[in-house]
């Protein structure tokens, strides 16, 4: 690791020297120990900050969008040229990043997608590999620009036994463990600002016409905008854990997002990948479709 | 008349649910018309909200539904291929897969909410689709989930 985080300085001071880059999003030294924090730079002397090993856990796709949301100019200005930003990569990163690019967030050409060996995140708390990286299915970055060499974990074929055990518990049991996991969000709304795909600019969540989620601290309330992300995040969720990571209070709902990844892989045979082949889960559809679950009053139960 | 007799009557009262139905208004909304004109009885739980299409239901209205004590949600659109704007129907189905296996993943008890399709000439189908799903929300009792309680 140590050698390819000397790599990536080197590549990153030839790509701001080569003016291939404006801007680099990557990691640095953080204050605490195991612990790496995401940093933008601008210039090529910078790259020394630049750090690589299993503590750099963050998806730097969540910064990408900001750069590229369109703000008015200055008066009688024109508008300032996209920046060219250059983004480092794991394997789950340069998902986000194609989903980005796919839903017209990023274009593609002022990126630089800087894909790493990924070895597995490190729990700061027990310096063990996070589970979730152990069962990791994409862990080699695809579609990159520039590849770091070095070894990347193996990937595993994805596994819903988690979600598959959950399903066979009685329906009062598995509300118990949805409602007690909710209890525990203070809806700081951690995991909302931690992922890349909430990108949009007004969540439904702040919405006051309509308002969706009531102000108050009803428990429905936390339910519906638990609910309510899970479902925005159906056929986009790239599984990178940085929800669950970044929350306070430890609330784990990936028996339920990991739901929605089993289902759309069930229903419509979907997965989400790394090419711009992917198509958008929810705003495709085929005339072949499961129909099974529609009420027909004429048929017999 | 006299209206403080009213709470009495309805006290005493056996439950009966609240059913919220979202009707796309170019064939369902048409189809309950229809039941309407023809005369057919069949029970009167259903609170009937118009929308322009089955596409146009998000998943929060049925959320929300159920959090305002709705004790059943239907949505009912054209039949695949007859949605007014073409391909609605078809877009909202795999959300509805997906949200009706989701919401009774976390705890919903299924049949709470139910999807059906409903041409504007099916009045008599119509009716036997808001009772099969007024009996199936009897049966499950006066919801509790997601019911906000202040
Ligand atoms: S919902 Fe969580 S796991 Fe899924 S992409 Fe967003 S941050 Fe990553
Ligand atoms: S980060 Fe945790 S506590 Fe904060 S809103 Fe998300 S789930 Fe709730
Ligand atoms: S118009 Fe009826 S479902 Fe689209």
């Amino acid at each position: 690791m140590q050698n390819a985080q000397q790599q990536l300085r080197d590549t990153v001071r030839k790509l701001f020297a080569d003016k291939k880059i404006d801007v680099l999003v990557g990691f640095e030294k953080g204050a605490v120990p195991g612990r790496s924090r995401p940093c933008i730079i601008r210039k090529a002397e910078d790259a020394d900050r630049l750090v690589w090993d299993n503590t750099c856990s963050n998806n730097l796709a969540v910064y990408l969008a900001d750069f590229y949301r369109k703000k008015p100019p200055p008066k009688g200005q024109p508008p300032p040229p996209s920046p060219k930003v250059g983004i480092v990569v794991k394997g789950c990163d340069a998902l986000s990043v194609a989903l980005l690019v796919r839903e017209n967030q990023a274009p593609r050409d002022c990126l630089v997608v800087i894909g790493m060996p990924c070895q597995g995140i490190a729990d700061p708390a027990t310096g063990q590999t996070f589970p979730s990286c152990l069962a990791c299915a994409n862990p080699v970055a695809e579609g990159t620009d520039v590849t770091v060499p070095g070894e990347s974990r193996k990937p595993v074929p994805a596994s819903y036994r988690a979600v598959e055990e959950f399903e066979k518990k009685p329906a009062a049991e598995r509300w118990q463990r949805f409602h007690d996991e909710i209890a525990k969000c203070i809806r700081c709304y951690a995991c909302r600002e931690v992922c890349p795909n909430c990108y949009c600019k007004e969540c439904f969540a702040e919405k006051t016409n309509p308002r969706w989620i009531g102000v108050g601290n009803d428990r429905s309330d936390t339910m519906l905008y638990q609910l309510g992300r899970m479902f925005h995040q159906a056929g986009r969720c790239v599984g990178c854990d940085a929800c669950v990571r970044a929350c306070p209070m430890g609330v784990d709902l990936r028996t339920f997002t990991r739901k929605l990844a089993k289902d759309a892989k069930e229903l419509f045979d979907f997965e989400i990948g790394f090419g711009p082949e992917t198509e958008a889960l929810l705003s495709t559809f085929k005339d072949a479709d499961s129909n099974d679950f529609i009420t027909d009053p004429e048929k017999e139960k | 008349m006299s209206n403080t007799a009213q709470p009495e009557t309805l006290g005493s009262r056996p439950w009966e649910p609240t059913i919220v139905a979202f009707l796309c208004n170019w064939c369902s909304y048409a189809g309950a018309d229809l039941a309407g004109i023809s005369r057919l009885q069949y029970p009167p739980n259903a609170r009937v909200v118009r929308v322009p299409c089955s596409g146009r239901i998000n998943p929060l209205h049925i959320l929300r539904a159920l959090q305002e004590g709705a004790d059943g949600v239907l949505v009912s659109g054209c039949h695949p291929g007859d949605c007014h704007y073409i391909s609605g129907n078809l877009v909202a189905r795999r959300k509805f897969a997906l949200m009706k296996r989701f919401i009774e993943h976390i705890g919903v008890e299924p049949g709470r909410v139910q999807f059906s399709w409903m041409s504007a000439a099916e009045g008599p189908r119509f009716a036997a689709l808001i009772k099969q799903v007024t009996d199936d929300v009897k049966q499950l009792g006066p919801a509790t989930r997601l019911v906000k309680k202040m």
